[in-house]
């Protein structure tokens, strides 16, 4: 397949736009670049927006790793890598530490990433107005004049109805003290990595055709309120059941007994801790 | 009483269309308040006044003739055509705010103006509930405290004779009156010195006279635009 494509999928031309809307997005962190989405051999709301992202900034020598809410395995995270590697026949890996590029839908690994990598992230809805707003127009003018009173007032709204902030994911941000933006439907749990991150985060939206960046070294603070500030769901009680790990996103496993067990939601990470274990036992 | 008006008006005029050599010449007649060759409409000609603090200022005239334009001109929900706007509260009122940048103006509305609209659909969202209407203002104001907004809210819906139970609903499912109360809340919340209220008694029934009271409350405090 690789002979019958450019490299990379693209034309050189599509490359060089999109290439041109990053740039753009990480002079103007926070702030969503408009771009002309291309049409993909998989459909909208399949990550085409990190996809096309992954493929413009990937080179002959780059790694790859695609996740998807934390699995390498997911359906979805193993078409997306074989069409890459099948359009770019670069080297692909799990290894979190070992990538160069790594792809993600809706989680942000573990491991501490850093400068020599790069996060791309798959956004549904990159908008955080989008709920208080719905024109399109009128969002931009929002965002123009740093009008962010609406993105405050559904957290307040929130916590009118339950008592408290009840955002699972997606919690809207303010990167370097001026955008408000989403983070992609990450946990909560994994907001505070996006601050001070010291590799480049890219945003892409593919259906929406919007692209925005958190460069290195930004502040990204998560939207709270002075008495009720923003908190991160708690891990440390819970115990990994196959590498023992705490503290760490975990999915919660019912058995069929009625029992609760629970896992990392970083597989690859999982894996590595479980052979750390191995290795430490001998 | 402070010698300097809370708002200064001076010549301010509005007008939808573009004009023509014929109706910009102030010697030639209009048509009522639009020009008879170009069909422009001149809502507001000329507005000149000054408001002190404590001071009521009623506007009268009859319908279309340009009132509603004035209020949503002071509080730059539509742009003016011409004259000059000075605020106490904004730079000792020596900068005309209606050449400000729109991030300014947006600042002006949330700390320094309260307006109160003819259809409550105009100043509430309605599927938003009644303390969430209340705390946008106060959140556009700066008051980043769920306590304090809480506090600011109750304490002006209990002025408004909306029962506590009922501040979490979405004003759609209250009474025209009750939303039109929900909207003084509203506008009170941010304590502001310039209030605008364009027929706020539309939709109150004649035995709800804590309406008036609280806008006697007011007066002491702050200036007021009443159409």
């Amino acid at each position: 397949m690789h002979d019958k494509y450019n490299f990379a999928f693209f034309d050189e031309g599509s490359k060089k736009e999109i290439r041109r809307t990053i740039l753009k997005a990480v002079a103007i962190p926070g702030y969503q670049v408009p771009f002309a989405s291309r049409e993909m051999p998989v459909a909208r709301g399949w990550g085409t927006g990190g996809l096309q992202i992954t493929l413009v900034c990937i080179g002959q020598d780059d790694i790859l790793k695609v996740i998807d809410q934390g699995s390498d395995e997911s359906v979805n995270a193993v078409s997306i890598k074989k069409f890459i590697k099948a359009t770019t026949g670069i080297k692909e890996t799990i290894d979190t530490e070992e990538a160069t590029i790594i792809q993600s839908r809706h989680r942000i690994p573990e491991e501490k990433l850093r400068e020599d990598q790069i996060l791309v992230l798959q956004v549904p809805t990159p908008e955080p107005l989008r709920n208080f707003e719905p024109s399109e127009a009128r969002t931009k003018e929002l965002h123009a004049n740093q009008d962010y009173t609406g993105a405050w007032l559904m957290l307040f709204e929130q916590i009118m109805k339950y008592g408290n902030i009840s955002t699972g994911a997606d919690h809207t941000v303010r990167v370097n003290d001026r955008y408000i933006a989403v983070p992609s439907p990450i946990p909560k749990f994994d907001n505070p990595k996006m601050d001070n991150s010291q590799c480049l985060i890219l945003l892409g939206a593919g259906r929406e055709k919007k692209i925005h960046a958190i460069p290195p070294y930004t502040k990204v603070k998560s939207i709270d309120f002075e008495d009720m500030p923003f908190k991160v769901e708690d891990f440390s009680d819970k115990v990994c059941h196959e590498c023992g790990s705490s503290g760490v996103f975990m999915d919660e496993i019912i058995n069929r007994d009625g029992s609760t067990i629970y896992k990392c939601n970083d597989t690859s990470f999982c894996l590595k801790q479980k052979e750390r274990g191995r290795l430490n036992e001998r | 009483m402070s010698d300097k008006p809370v708002i200064d008006v001076k010549h301010l005029y509005k007008q939808f269309g573009e004009g023509c050599s014929y109706c910009r010449n102030k010697e030639n007649k209009l048509a009522g308040n639009y020009c008879p060759v170009c069909s422009t409409v001149y809502a507001c000609r000329d507005i000149s006044f000054k408001v002190y603090p404590g001071e009521i200022l009623g506007i009268v005239g009859e319908s279309g003739s340009g009132k509603s334009s004035l209020m949503k001109c002071l509080y730059f929900d539509l742009p003016s055509s011409g004259g000059e706007v000075f605020l106490s509260a904004y730079e000792k009122g020596s900068i005309n705010v209606l050449n400000e940048s729109n991030q300014i103006k947006k600042k002006l509305r949330d700390y320094i103006f309260g307006m109160i609209y003819q259809n409550p659909y105009d100043g509430l969202r309605m599927n938003i509930s009644s303390v969430g209407n209340i705390a946008e203002k106060c959140l556009a104001a700066g008051i980043m405290s769920i306590k304090d907004i809480l506090s600011i809210s109750e304490g002006l819906l209990k002025k408004v004779s909306i029962p506590k139970e009922r501040m979490r609903e979405i004003p759609k499912k209250f009474s025209g009156g009750m939303q039109q109360r929900v909207q003084i809340a509203k506008a009170l919340s941010n304590n502001p010195p310039i209030l605008l209220l364009d027929e706020p008694m539309i939709g109150c029934s004649v035995e709800f006279k804590d309406e008036r009271g609280v806008l006697k409350y007011l007066t002491r405090k702050q200036a007021m635009l009443l159409k």
